[in-house]
């Protein structure tokens, strides 16, 4: 969250933050893969949340917060999928590390170049705001497709 | 291997859906900025899925195993392409137990290099199983989605009660015409001495007891109780049972029925079996070691189902039956129908002793001042049943698991040597 939050927001902000940070605390704790999922959309939806109260300037801040928030995410599931008793591979924590890392620098590269083309005083580019536009329609698609492909019984 | 998304995939699809929408509406560019790390990770593993291909092989070191012994099992897989961790999973039916490697368990497979598991199976039941069923589960590399596959290698277990050596035996009234062990009460060629008697022509001169001949002045013979074998059918109630947390009646019956069938075919009787319940399952009176296979195998099937129906006497075929067989029951004596089937075959002539499994064990008081009351009303209900048994002539003890049956046989045998039999 940044610290431009409008006064009358911050109570709320600071309280969808405190939720989810319990229930990532419990879900690190109990290994309840639900509790961290909870609390990453909570996360996001505390960041949404100080963006709309807040005066209308870019967040220079908002790819490291992106990066922290997937890093924070990656390493409780991580931790997670973790608990049961496994025989790893010895340069299984290495590769998924590589992944991970890997993975932030593209993010880092797009939420620059997103933000860039953003950035005030630079003409609406039409290619971005389609792109934008099909990206946002493919995520919805694939999340109210998911519950009809789902093992029964959940898991994972 | 069928893929299925995990709760990961939901949530970063929802984070995504969750950052664009909102900076599609609200004019936000920062949320594409926060949520491109978990766009990117969505791409990467929805083009880069490939279901894994992993062969496997499992296998059971043996067949057949008594209560408390155990076997191995062995299980070998082999990836095409190296998995970074597969999980496998062996499903355990209630009744066995698995030690010797943790289960669940979780390796990485390199590519075409077999890599082999070992657990050790218990029996700790009786029973007949299916063993064998392996889930193996793969995650890709992001986390997005896990690969599921059952492994049907199922192998027959059977897994034979832990009988008592048995001594004592119940003595049929009645014995058959063939050879065997059990003294006859009759008289005939034998060894075992029954009486005197004057000579008459035509008995051997080695029968002539001349110690009794010089006492009377004249020539006396010994008579001998010949040795017969008999016909035995044992009758396994399962109209019901009580069970617990360490066992139950029927687990009880089932190794009783074992050491007694044992011990009868040893002695070369014949031996049958009925078992009345939810389901009427007969064996007819054989002789000999494969038959006691034939026993067992028919034993380790019986299970108590419910049922309604009013089963009686008149089902069971009549060449199960033989006439003056010896008819040794094990029931709980917790179902009337049982408890009537067995009134019934004393009244048609059948030599017939009851070995009570006591279900008392398996139970516990209800709570309350009702509670306690209906188990004394119950309690009375079994001494009343056991009172008519014993008035009718047949002989019926309460046996429970973990006392030596031994001592349970010589309490029919004591009962049956001065019983009175009274038809029903």
């Amino acid at each position: 969250m940044t610290a431009r939050g409008n006064a009358t927001a911050v109570p709320l902000v600071l309280l969808v933050e405190a939720v989810a940070l319990a229930l990532l605390a419990s879900g690190l704790v109990r290994a309840w893969a639900q509790g961290v999922g909870w609390a990453l959309v909570l996360s996001v939806l505390a960041y949404l949340l100080a963006l709309v109260a807040a005066p209308r300037e870019l967040d220079p801040a908002a790819p490291v917060v992106g990066v922290s928030l997937f890093l924070a995410a990656e390493l409780a599931y991580w931790s997670v999928e973790l608990r049961p008793p496994a025989r790893q591979a010895p340069d299984l924590p290495l590769r998924r590390l590589a992944m991970v890392v890997a993975v932030a620098l593209a993010a880092e590269v797009l939420a620059g170049t997103a933000l860039l083309s953003a950035a005030p005083g630079r003409a609406a580019s039409l290619l971005l705001d389609t792109a934008g536009v099909l990206a946002a329609v493919a995520a919805v698609a694939l999340l109210v497709g998911l519950p009809a492909r789902r093992r029964p019984g959940g898991g994972g | 291997m069928t893929r299925y998304p995990t709760r990961k995939l939901g949530v970063y699809t929802a984070v995504v859906a969750l950052g664009l929408v909102g900076a599609l509406v609200g004019g936000l560019p920062e949320l594409v900025a926060v949520v491109a790390p978990f766009a990117v990770l969505l791409l990467a593993g929805l083009v880069g899925a490939r279901p894994p291909r992993i062969e496997a092989r499992a296998e059971l070191d043996g067949e057949r195993v008594v209560e408390g012994q155990a076997v191995r099992f062995d299980l070998e897989l082999t990836a095409e392409a190296a998995v970074e961790q597969v999980e496998v999973l062996v499903g355990v039916p209630a009744g066995l137990g698995i030690d010797g490697g943790p289960n669940p368990t979780a390796l990485p497979l390199a590519a075409g290099e077999p890599a082999r598991l070992g657990w050790t199976v218990h029996g700790r039941r009786w029973g007949l199983y299916r063993f064998g069923r392996v889930w193996l589960r793969v995650r890709d590399r992001f986390g997005l989605f896990h690969y599921e596959t059952l492994v049907e290698a199922g192998q027959a277990l059977r897994v034979y009660p832990a009988a008592d050596a048995l001594k004592a035996l119940i003595r049929p009234h009645d014995t058959r015409a063939t050879a065997g062990e059990q003294v006859a009460r009759t008289k005939g060629d034998g060894i075992e001495f029954a009486d005197l008697r004057p000579f008459v022509a035509g008995d051997r001169v080695r029968r002539i007891n001349w110690r009794a001949s010089a006492r009377r002045g004249e020539l006396w013979v010994n008579e001998a109780h010949p040795e017969r074998n008999a016909n035995i059918v044992l009758f396994l109630d399962t109209f019901a049972e009580a069970r617990g947390a360490t066992g139950g009646t029927l687990d009880a019956a089932v190794r009783a029925a074992t050491a007694l069938a044992a011990r009868y075919l040893g002695r070369r009787d014949r031996v049958g079996l009925v078992r009345l319940g939810g389901t009427l399952e007969w064996l007819l009176p054989g002789t000999g070691p494969e038959h006691l296979h034939r026993v067992v195998a028919s034993l380790l099937e019986a299970d108590a189902t419910p049922s309604y129906v009013d089963k009686g006497l008149a089902l069971v075929p009549p060449r199960t039956l033989p006439p003056g067989a010896l008819v040794i029951a094990v029931t709980p004596l917790l179902d009337e129908r049982g408890a009537a089937v067995l009134v019934d075959l004393h009244a048609r002539g059948w030599d017939l002793a009851v070995i009570e499994v006591s279900p008392l064990p398996f139970t516990t008081t209800p709570p309350g001042e009702f509670g306690a009351l209906a188990e004394r009303l119950w309690r009375l209900q079994r001494e009343a049943v056991r009172a008519r048994y014993e008035r009718l002539g047949i002989a019926v003890v309460s046996w429970r698991d973990g006392v030596a049956l031994d001592a349970v046989l010589e309490e029919v045998a004591e009962f049956r040597r001065f019983a009175r039999h009274v038809r029903a």
